[in-house]
């Protein structure tokens, strides 16, 4: 079977849009949970706000999504206007993404050592340090694979 | 004849004068004769990406009104 | 037979250090080049000594990395120069290769990276390139071991027969009759008539080189030799010598070298994202916030184990010894002393790590071109940035990265304001009292302490620069090489040499002033923590630092953080005799302070800006090579961290 690569890195960006925008959502919505003055009451039983974590670690993952948001959306706008660009975009915002999602694997398993080390499991929920952007690193995989073959999928571009 | 520092980004310019002080130029290769291309200015607008010699080499602005050019047709 | 000694040369990012490790096996001897602080690799191939030359695009007096490579070359006459080309990017890489053949010296070329030219569909004809450059050439991919054996076979071969033709490169004529008519006037004198070198000081007397003229004036007859050879330089030498070498390099890519047209290029596709007008700046913001995240982050588990097989260390120990001078030796001052340098190491090893591998895949020369602006803003070059953020790792690897740059006063003013970023030694200390005093604003608190750093450096930064170091700006000039995927093997490389530099340079000072410590806090022999040298010293300092209100731990705390910032809370937790763990000896600490919040934060402030460690005062010592700076760097520090932290006080309202 022969790859068709423009299709994967298209599907490649599609899919990206869609978890950024689902993380946006659920941050949002989690925020909503989180502050008070909004909701009246606390609708948050299992502390599931947990997920976005501190403030200045809320803020900046939100920034970085609306930053991805940004990346693919005028990606997916130039695909026809102008292919390297948009294929550059895929490609480096997938290296991005890759790192960010990486990332967030990384310090969770880390947090789990952490707590392993020191056998303290009080007051930790699966979810805290828990982050949805680890999907992104999934996503990006055949970022590499088509990475590697750029000699031969790009020249033409 | 233009300065460097006005080539538009994608022109290709003829390198015609470099200040014989500025001899690491030079000897990266901006010597005249030599063909330079803007690639690209950085976000804020300074420094320049140019492609000379088949590398990719960045200079500041400042540098590139040392040198004159002439556009190539 | 003497002792036969190789060199190493090439551009910076021609994977020098990687036929350098393939040559040698990465048994590296790092130390650094005499009088200056550029770093010198050497190792052993077999019986041979191989030197590893830093990274130059020519051999100009200007550029500090030039007239190593060249001085080295020239002054310590290696019998073989071995320079390695990037065999994708020849045009630029053979001008050095031109230099070196100017030179009475055997070279063999190593056109490097040719798995990359394959891809590239590059076709290079050897031989006839041999034929032009009249040296031995050799292609490899050292990355992959690649024609290593075959290069080695051919070093040692051009060791046995290193006979030297006469077998120069000719420029045309009118520059060889006035190289001839200038080798002709030195001659006549006896400084010169011995030296095989002469063709080469020759074209140097065209191209107006500095130092060259500087050896000639301090000849006796010095000043007439000038005058005779003056008439014979004209001022635009320097460009037909360029040019002149760049058409014989055309020449020989004509007839070597074939690259397809419109070859894909790697980095111009990538840097369409990563240089992106608009996303550029925030780009980078995220890769500089991921790496912050992963060293800090990842390294919490690691800190905890080390912490851990401390603590156990420490109990098993007293357990077997029982209470007794040499058990608190051995736990209080050895596993402490060897815990406080330990501790560190995972942050300093994960930095690093981040940091080579963005250096090896290209990215941190992006980093520069994208900061470039704001740093010429502070009169600074783009890479002042990068060595900038390494302080808030820790400022001795940060001071050693400002060798990157090439003028001596950006790097000067460059390592001066890296005391002024806050790193991560620093950090322990404030977390401490922050987490104590501020609870859950303990975070804004340690973030405006960074943020005053900053600030202060960028102040510092100017004033240094209109009042102390005036100088023209230095020339940028910045290769932004093709990315490339960096090899896990090489950046772990890169990542232990670095930081097994920090382990040697500061892990001893920091261990001999924890044993330090741990005796004047122990002796007088059975004295209270009141009788003790330690105390006997501070209290006797204490009153300098009344008018900060600071007491006299706080006191001890300070002259021990001269040694090492982090060992501000060993000195805590042994003068108030707690365990140095945060519920108990945070509070104590709080109380030190008078339970003032502001006097905190004010000590907060000092422990920031007052003098940066013994180890990295050593550094800046070492790179600077002047005791002017050296000096320099500790009075303003401590001038800048006693002012500020007065005016905390003052404006927190203390005073009224």
């Amino acid at each position: 079977m022969k790859e068709n690569y423009p299709q994967i890195m298209k599907l490649i960006a599609v899919l990206n849009l869609f978890f950024i925008c689902l993380i946006i959502a659920l941050e949002v919505l989690s925020l909503w949970i989180k502050i008070p003055f909004l909701s009246g009451e606390t609708l948050d039983p299992i502390g599931l706000s947990e997920i976005t974590g501190s403030w200045p670690d809320f803020l900046i993952r939100l920034f970085i999504m609306v930053l991805s948001l940004i990346i693919y959306i005028s990606a997916l706008t130039n695909l026809k206007l102008n292919p390297s660009k948009a294929y550059s975009f895929i490609i480096g915002g997938g290296f991005l993404l890759l790192g960010i999602g990486g990332l967030s694997i990384l310090i969770y398993g880390c947090q789990i050592l952490d707590l392993l080390i020191q056998m303290n499991f009080e007051g930790w929920n699966w979810y805290s340090g828990f982050h949805l952007e680890m999907m992104l690193f999934f996503i990006n995989l055949p970022v590499l694979r088509i990475w590697k073959k750029k000699y031969i999928i790009f020249e033409k571009v | 004849m233009i300065l460097l520092s006005e080539l538009k980004i994608g022109e290709i310019g003829i390198i015609k004068k470099v200040d014989s002080d500025l001899h690491r130029l030079l000897e990266m290769g901006l010597i005249p004769g030599s063909e330079i291309k803007l690639i690209r200015k950085a976000p804020v607008g300074d420094p320049f990406e140019f492609e000379i010699k088949n590398y990719s080499l960045s200079l500041r602005k400042e540098e590139c009104q040392k040198i004159e050019v002439e556009i190539r047709e | 037979m003497s002792e036969q000694t190789i060199a190493l040369i090439g551009n910076p990012n021609v994977g020098k250090t990687v036929v350098f490790n393939a040559l040698t096996g990465s048994k590296a001897h790092v130390a650094n080049w005499p009088g200056v602080t550029v770093e010198k690799k050497t190792g052993k191939m077999d019986n041979i000594t191989v030197v590893d030359l830093p990274g130059t695009y020519s051999l100009t007096a200007t550029a500090i990395d030039d007239l190593i490579a060249r001085n080295y070359i020239l002054e310590d006459s290696p019998q073989l120069v071995i320079d390695i080309l990037d065999a994708t990017n020849l045009e630029r890489n053979l001008y050095l290769g031109l230099l070196l053949k100017e030179i009475n010296v055997s070279v063999i070329f190593v056109l490097n990276m040719m798995d990359i030219v394959r891809k590239k569909k590059i076709q290079i004809d050897l031989k006839k390139l041999e034929k032009y450059l009249k040296s031995p050439v050799i292609s490899t991919a050292a990355i992959n071991d690649e024609g290593i054996s075959d290069l080695k076979k051919l070093i040692k071969q051009e060791l046995k027969s290193s006979s030297l033709k006469d077998d120069r490169v000719l420029y045309d004529e009118e520059i060889e009759s006035r190289i001839t008519q200038i080798k002709d006037i030195l001659t006549k004198y006896d400084q010169f008539q011995k030296d095989d070198n002469l063709r080469w000081i020759s074209i140097k007397i065209l191209e107006k080189d500095e130092k060259v003229f500087e050896k000639i004036r301090e000849i006796p007859d010095g000043e007439k030799i000038i005058g005779d050879i003056e008439k014979l330089v004209k001022k635009e030498d320097r460009i037909l010598l360029a040019s002149a070498r760049y058409s014989y390099i055309s020449e020989i890519i004509k007839n070597c070298y074939k690259s397809p047209r419109n070859h894909f290029s790697v980095s111009g596709f990538l840097d369409q994202f990563f240089l992106d007008k608009y996303l550029g700046i925030p780009i980078f913001l995220v890769i500089l916030w991921a790496m912050f995240e992963f060293t800090f982050q990842v390294a919490t588990p690691f800190m905890s184990l080390i912490e851990l097989i401390q603590e156990k260390l420490g109990v098993l120990i007293i357990n077997l010894l029982g209470e007794s001078l040499l058990s608190s030796f051995l736990v209080d001052g050895l596993i402490n002393g060897f815990g406080s340098i330990i501790i560190f190491l995972p942050n300093i090893f994960l930095m690093f790590l981040v940091l080579s591998f963005l250096e090896d895949s290209g990215y941190l020369s992006r980093a520069a071109f994208v900061m470039d602006r704001f740093m010429y803003k502070l009169g600074l070059h783009g890479r002042s940035f990068v060595s900038l953020i390494l302080g808030f790792g820790c400022n001795i690897p940060a001071i050693m990265s400002a060798r990157s740059i090439e003028s001596e006063k950006d790097r000067l003013v460059t390592i001066m304001i890296n005391q002024n970023i806050s790193c991560s030694a620093r950090l322990p200390v404030y977390i401490l009292i922050a987490g104590v005093v501020w609870r859950e604003n303990a975070g804004g608190i340690v973030f405006s302490l960074y943020l005053l750093g900053i600030i202060v450096g960028i102040s510092m930064a100017l004033i240094l620069q209109k009042f102390v170091l005036k100088s023209e700006r230095s020339l940028f000039l910045l290769e932004l090489g093709d990315y490339r995927f960096p090899t896990v093997k090489y950046t772990v490389i890169h990542m232990w040499e670095r930081g097994r530099e920090f382990l040697k340079k500061a892990g001893k000072i920091i261990l001999v002033t924890v044993i330090i410590l741990w005796f004047l806090q122990v002796f007088p022999l059975g004295s209270s923590p009141n009788e003790s040298y330690l105390y006997t010293f501070g209290k006797f300092i204490q009153p300098i630092f009344s008018p900060l209100h600071f007491g006299v731990i706080a006191v001890i705390g300070i002259i021990f953080g001269f040694i090492a910032k982090e060992v501000v809370i060993s000195a805590f937790a042994l003068m108030l005799g707690v365990s140095e763990s945060l519920p108990s000896l945070g509070p104590t600490i709080f109380m030190e302070f008078g339970s003032s919040p502001v006097i905190a934060y004010s000590f907060l402030v000092f422990i920031l800006l007052y003098t940066p460690c013994v180890a990295a005062l050593g550094t800046i010592y070492q790179e600077t090579g002047s005791k002017k700076w050296t000096i320099f760097s500790v009075l303003y520090g401590l001038g800048l961290a006693y002012f500020m932290a007065f005016l905390v006080q003052l404006i927190g309202g203390v005073y009224f």
